[in-house]
């Protein structure tokens, strides 16, 4: 007698799985605004990106440069460094169905590659709302990394919500100083 | 042995949330502000603390995710460590349905059986992780942070370091749910050495799962970061765009700033029929009608009876004897009959049900009340513990 217990009871079973069909339904529709479950939201993953990798002042082309942009799943996608070094991505925005979540969850960008057997992440923020930030757009949109630089730690204004600056870790240089509060060494 | 300061406390719950799952980029790492990063530092090489979520597909695959991160104290916290413990939407169903299961926690006094389950997945990891930092210095306070459902692991958690290392042991919770029965709340009041327990007064998890849960600390304050009117999910939230935001509330460098509130549970509490257009859907209000309740439970003598078959039952059958309890009461005199009206009054209307009158006092009434009330407050609990994870 190898038969599971579960197949002997198929009354219950069926009944558990009836009754939770119910709740689902039940406790969605009771919501004041039933349809809010269904709603999508605009959600900002990363504006463009644009930079330039090196190694010691050197171009470094033919490299993959990966974009992974996480809001509950990942998205992940890459470019290919031209001779100059040079890569882009283009703004990611998704739409999302999370219940009437619209600010709570975080949104994190990562930049990284992979170089000589060496992964080297080259910025790596994360965002506490969905909607995009001044400062990260400017500053995504002029990357300096040279592979030689140390992993740092930046502290930048920022401009919706002056009370918690951004933070911002990476051995990305930016083409301006503008946002810098603080910064060291990991 | 400095506390933590609310801005602190509640950068770390929030960073809790970062650790759940690594990237493609393969490390679970995180950057935290300056002020977290001159206090302690995290190693995480070895990833996160690990749980089994409340839910039952995570169960049945025995899937764990990062659900807490410990650090090591320097500078002025030097020899101190923090445990930063994240909530998760699935044990929203715990605390939010009638079926509430108790289980007996490690300290023998009744907690959340969901609660429970995921503190026990983790406990061995814990322990691993705090083992040799603690045999190292015994004297650092360990202090345990956390939001939501994350707060109530990190009380439970709190109380276990504290009889596990004898540590010092402070815990600092935001929006945290009611997490045991007065056994639990008066046990861990008195074995964790501070509490601070952050609420927005319309925030509705704070408010479930209703008595018999109790808060600790039992019977004394809790810091209100927002006073407001009525009920609203979004109050839950933690972002510095939310309003208000427990990161805007709790951003501040002294707890003495900060406005400290005492539990109305304390007092006694009789509702007048006649006065009930006064309740509204409110923290307020909720609070009232549980002191409404436990005063006619004493009043008519039935108060230490409910309590000992509160230890013992469900959820569920908790309400069914609490209905046939009170449709006892209200036959004993007319006076308890009065009050009793009064009280089911004031819950039709916290309820915002179009028709507050009470014709009768029979159980299936007062369970039908019951049904209304639970269903309007843990409706919105579960709204807004959904809406953040």
């Amino acid at each position: 007698m190898r038969i599971s217990n579960v197949w002997r009871k198929p009354l219950p079973l069926l009944a558990a799985a009836l009754s939770f069909l119910v709740f689902i339904v039940f406790s969605q529709q009771v919501n004041a605004d039933m349809f809010s479950w269904f709603k999508k939201y605009d959600v900002h993953l990363s504006p463009a990106v644009h930079g330039k990798i090196t190694f010691n002042g050197n171009p470094v082309a033919n490299v993959k440069v990966f974009r992974e942009l996480t809001y509950d799943t990942e998205y992940l996608d890459y470019a290919i460094t031209d001779v100059n070094g040079q890569f882009s991505f283009a703004e990611k925005n998704i739409r999302s169905r999370r219940p009437g979540s619209l600010l709570e969850t975080f949104t994190r960008q990562v930049l990284f590659l992979d170089h000589n057997d060496k992964r080297y992440i080259l910025w790596r923020f994360t965002n506490r709302t969905i909607e995009p930030a001044k400062t990260i757009n400017s500053l995504l949109n002029g990357l300096h990394c040279d592979l030689s630089n140390p992993d740092m730690i930046y502290d930048l204004r920022n401009q919706e919500h002056p009370a918690h600056p951004h933070v911002v870790s990476g051995i990305c240089t930016f083409e301006t100083e503008t946002y810098i509060i603080g910064q060291e060494r990991k | 042995m400095p506390t933590l300061t609310p801005s602190m406390a509640v950068k770390l719950a929030s960073l809790a949330y970062e650790i759940k799952a690594p990237g493609s980029s393969g490390s679970y790492d995180f950057d935290a502000a300056p002020e977290i990063r001159n206090a302690f530092s995290f190693d995480l090489s070895n990833g996160p603390i690990r749980g089994v979520s409340g839910s039952m597909l995570a169960r049945m695959l025995k899937r764990s995710t990062g659900f807490a991160m410990i650090g090591k104290g320097k500078g002025q916290y030097n020899g101190d460590h923090v445990v930063a413990i994240r909530g998760t939407a699935s044990l929203s169903d715990g605390i939010t349905d009638a079926h509430i299961g108790l289980t007996g926690g490690d300290n023998n006094s009744l907690i959340h059986a969901g609660f429970n389950k995921t503190f026990q997945s983790m406990k061995p990891a814990l322990e691993n992780t705090l083992t040799p930092l603690l045999a190292r210095s015994s004297t650092g306070t360990v202090h345990c942070v956390g939001h939501s459902l994350g707060g109530a692991l990190a009380h439970i958690t709190a109380d276990w370091v504290k009889r596990r290392y004898k540590n010092k042991v402070f815990l600092y919770t935001f929006g945290a749910p009611r997490v045991g029965l007065d056994g639990f709340a008066i046990k861990t009041s008195n074995n964790i050495d501070r509490i601070f327990r952050c609420t927005h007064a319309a925030d509705p998890v704070p408010m479930v799962p209703l008595w018999p849960f109790v808060h600790a600390p039992y019977q004394g304050e809790e810091v209100l970061l927002a006073p407001g009117q009525g009920i609203s999910f979004a109050a839950h939230k933690m972002a510095e765009a939310a309003t208000p935001g427990y990161l805007n509330t709790a951003n501040s460098d002294s707890w003495r700033s900060l406005q400290q509130r005492s539990s109305l549970n304390l007092a006694t509490v009789r509702l007048q029929y006649d006065n009930r257009h006064q309740a509204s859907f409110s923290n307020y209000w909720a609070e009232k009608i549980s002191a409404g309740l436990i005063t006619l439970l004493k009043d008519a003598g039935y108060y230490t009876a409910v309590m000992a078959q509160a230890a013992i039952g469900t959820g569920l059958t908790f309400y069914d004897m609490l209905a046939r309890t009170l449709e006892a009461v209200a036959k004993a005199s007319t006076k308890l009959a009065e009050q009793t009206k009064g009280l089911l009054g004031h819950m039709l209307v916290f309820a915002r049900q179009a028709v507050s009158t009470v014709t009768e006092l029979s159980f299936k009434f007062i369970r039908w009340v019951f049904d209304v009330t639970l269903g309007a407050l843990y409706r919105t609990a579960r709204e807004a513990i959904n809406s953040v994870m």
